[in-house]
């Protein structure tokens, strides 16, 4: 159980991360329904868990927060991408990719490929 | 780098507890706006008011396990637990002072006991005394068990007649008034016989010792030889007090040396402010009488090749001659 939510909180963040770039600040709700959106199922349950990641990701100095006004004219806190953030996520991008890559090579070999 | 920023911003939490709070607000606003904005879209999905805001709940999760996440990911909840016992325990003391009275009691008391205890054995036991050779020096009792005090005759006796003994000194402590001329004061002494520092093997910080020579019956002598500390303390590390006169007692004394810093004297439950000869006393009657047992200990060296029991052999042969006589 506690394993399965650490990988959740690492693919979590890089997640938050990916989302912030390519859409710019959000609020917590706004994340939360993007990563639902592209990720499926991942995250319809638990939604709260994505704050203690935000708050990581904060004190890491990866993201920054501010208050601010959300569409319906509430105070909303906002999340924004920091210049340390878009160096950790291109530096775990490439990380993602190299580790994806080999264990679908892994998943691919068949026993004749090894003999 | 990313991991010092995150613990010294934990740190930063744990010891502004202001700020946490200011953030628990932070996240109970965070999380009622999440739960608004999930309420509304659910209603414009066709979902009933009361419905809406459920299904938005259920999606969000245990609210309190989130807000118990947060925590444990701001702070260091070890800490923030210590510090909410340690109130506990401050109130719970402060509702009950009776208890609190005596346990602090029983406490000071304790602690204060066993400090007593093991500076009192760390002067007697742990630390040995500060003389050179100090394997082959012995403090001695004569005669007869639970006296170590001698009179000025014996002592002579014993100093002149054993054979087992590398010489053998005399010292008694007294406390005595002591005048520079600008202001008085009490102090420690020692009195001790003038081969003391001989016998001990002990060399000058500064200036002269004084020596069996020096002595001419009662009264005479009448020598300082100033412990490193008390020159330290009293005459701030002044070379020149090397020839000063003082008064101890009404009576002129010449300062004419002061030991060395590691040497506090031979008894060490008592280290002296200074040394003066013993025969430096006026009374001759003190150095005449064998009944008046006034000199604290004898002590010397032993001759190489001497043991224990050569020693307390041939010291008893004298005790033996003292009693016939």
């Amino acid at each position: 159980m506690k394993q399965k939510s650490d990988v959740l909180q690492g693919t979590l963040a890089l997640m938050v991360l990916k989302t912030l770039d390519v859409l710019g600040p959000l609020h917590g709700y706004g994340i939360a329904r993007r990563i639902e959106q592209i990720s499926g199922d991942l995250l319809a349950v638990n939604q709260g868990t994505l704050y203690p990641v935000l708050l990581k990701l904060e004190q890491e100095g990866s993201i920054a927060s501010d208050w601010g006004a959300s569409e319906n004219n509430r105070r909303a806190r906002f999340y924004r991408l920091t210049k340390d953030g878009r160096k950790q996520l291109r530096a775990e991008t490439k990380d993602w990719q190299q580790t994806s890559g080999i264990i679908g090579r892994f998943f691919e070999v068949k026993a004749e490929d090894l003999s | 780098m990313k991991s010092l920023r995150r613990l010294l911003a934990r740190l930063f939490n744990v010891i502004t507890h202001r700020i946490a709070r200011d953030q628990d607000a932070r996240l109970r606003e965070e999380i009622a706006d999440h739960i608004a904005l999930q309420t509304e879209e659910n209603l414009r999905a066709g979902l009933s008011p009361i419905e809406a805001r459920r299904q938005a709940m259920v999606k969000f999760g245990g609210i309190e396990a989130v807000k118990q996440d947060y925590r444990a990911e701001r702070g260091f909840l070890f800490f923030d637990h210590l510090a909410r016992d340690l109130r506990f325990a401050f109130r719970m003391l402060r509702k009950s002072p009776g208890f609190t009275c005596v346990a602090l009691l029983t406490l000071a008391l304790a602690i204060g006991a066993n400090a007593v205890v093991f500076s009192a054995l760390n002067d007697c036991i742990l630390r040995p005394l500060n003389v050179p050779q100090p394997e082959s020096f012995y403090g001695m009792q004569f005669c007869e068990a639970n006296h170590n005090a001698q009179s000025y005759p014996n002592f002579q006796d014993f100093r002149d007649r054993n054979r087992t003994l590398d010489g053998l000194a005399a010292y008694d402590m007294d406390q005595v008034g002591v005048d520079t001329g600008d202001n008085s004061s009490r102090a420690w002494l020692y009195e001790v016989s003038g081969n003391y520092f001989d016998v001990l093997r002990i060399r000058p910080y500064l200036g002269i010792f004084f020596h069996s020579p020096d002595e001419h019956g009662a009264g005479s002598a009448p020598y300082i030889v100033l412990s490193y500390g008390y020159w330290h303390a009293r005459f701030q590390d002044d070379a020149g007090v090397v020839g000063r006169t003082v008064k101890l007692n009404e009576r002129p004394f010449t300062i004419i040396g002061v030991a060395p810093p590691e040497f506090k004297g031979t008894f060490l439950l008592l280290s002296p402010d200074f040394f003066v000869p013993m025969v430096s006393r006026e009374d001759a009657g003190t150095f005449d009488s064998r009944s008046g047992r006034w000199i604290f200990e004898l002590v010397g060296h032993l001759k190489p090749g001497v043991t224990r029991e050569q020693a307390a052999a041939g010291l008893n042969s004298i005790c033996g001659y003292l009693h016939e006589t």
